[in-house]
């Protein structure tokens, strides 16, 4: 008798037959949706709401510019950011330089450090 | 305007593309993801204007392919996220991205005296980030087009791109990749 039910459930006993499973993995997949857009969504609200002030007074700092900008590639959009960037790259090396010889550039001493945090005004 | 080939006339393959590749990913990582001022930031920066500097000078590489190279950089994840992702950006995003990268390409010694409004200045971060977006879509309608040199460096790049592409899967990845970068790389790249 025993070995007759654990044959009819397909195993133990303890898992729902292959036919009863498909309720149980639509309920895990859209809790699992319903969780990410609910914790993304209060991430982008939280980003707004320290960013608020700065909106307002449409003054984003660069370090504020910058924060935002990290976030987004390294936490909100990483795959994007990562696969479009090296796409761009791609779009870079395929390009036929057609544009004729420009004025000579006056460039600074290229390897001297100069990145000094620029004032990004307009 | 690709440094390392214009730099040399060998044949290009893919050892070389791999490690100009990985070259600029360390670069441009620490440049975006180093906070600015930050001694990582400002090195990257640093490396990345001495490598172009020559070029620069010679006039290899014009201050527009510099602007169009930054366009890119700003434009298409903003793009990639619009087509793509599960929402758009928003325009403080949108505003925080063209204000870092417009101070990246200050420090990177690109001019932007090409967009119309350089003289007189810019209302904000997101009019400048559209008159590059209108600027980069001409400058690619003018410069982008085939060339055999184009062909032999995408044979490359899509060979490091697809290597891992099991070979029977590699013409539909190869379809995939000229969909993504759009008709007139595709074209470009003959």
């Amino acid at each position: 008798m025993a070995s007759d039910g654990l044959r009819s459930n397909g195993g133990l006993g303890l898992l729902p037959s292959p036919a009863g499973a498909w309720p149980c993995i639509a309920s895990v997949l859209a809790a699992y949706v319903l969780l990410c857009a609910l914790l993304r969504y209060r991430q982008k609200r939280a980003i707004e709401a320290r960013f608020h002030s700065a909106i307002v007074a449409n003054n984003l700092s660069l370090l504020q510019a910058y924060e935002i900008q990290k976030w987004l590639s390294e936490q909100e959009f990483p795959a994007t950011f990562s696969a479009s960037i090296f796409f761009a790259l791609f779009k870079v090396w395929h390009m036929a330089r057609f544009s004729p010889p420009p004025q000579p550039v006056l460039t600074e001493q290229a390897h001297r450090p100069t990145a000094s945090l620029p004032s990004h005004g307009y | 305007m690709a440094t390392g080939q214009i730099a040399s006339r060998r044949p290009y393959d893919l050892e070389r593309t791999s490690k100009r590749a990985a070259d600029t990913s360390v670069l441009l990582t620490n440049m975006v993801i180093g906070r600015p001022g930050s001694t990582r930031a400002i090195e990257a920066i640093a490396r990345t204007r001495f490598l172009h500097a020559q070029y620069r000078r010679e006039g290899k590489i014009s201050d527009d392919d510099m602007l169009y190279t930054l366009s890119l950089f700003v434009l298409n994840p903003i793009q990639w996220v619009d087509r793509f992702e599960w929402r758009r950006l928003t325009d403080l995003e949108r505003c925080a991205l063209a204000i870092f990268w417009k101070a990246l390409g200050e420090d990177l010694d690109i001019p932007y005296g090409s967009l119309p409004s350089s003289s007189r200045g810019w209302a904000d971060a997101l009019h400048w980030l559209r008159e590059l977006d209108e600027w980069s879509r001409a400058y690619a309608d003018r410069h982008v087009k085939a060339d055999t040199s184009n062909a032999i460096l995408a044979a490359a790049t899509m060979g490091m791109v697809l290597h891992r592409v099991p070979d029977m899967a590699k013409p539909a990845g190869q379809y995939l990749v000229s969909v993504i970068l759009g008709p007139h790389i595709s074209n470009a790249m003959g």
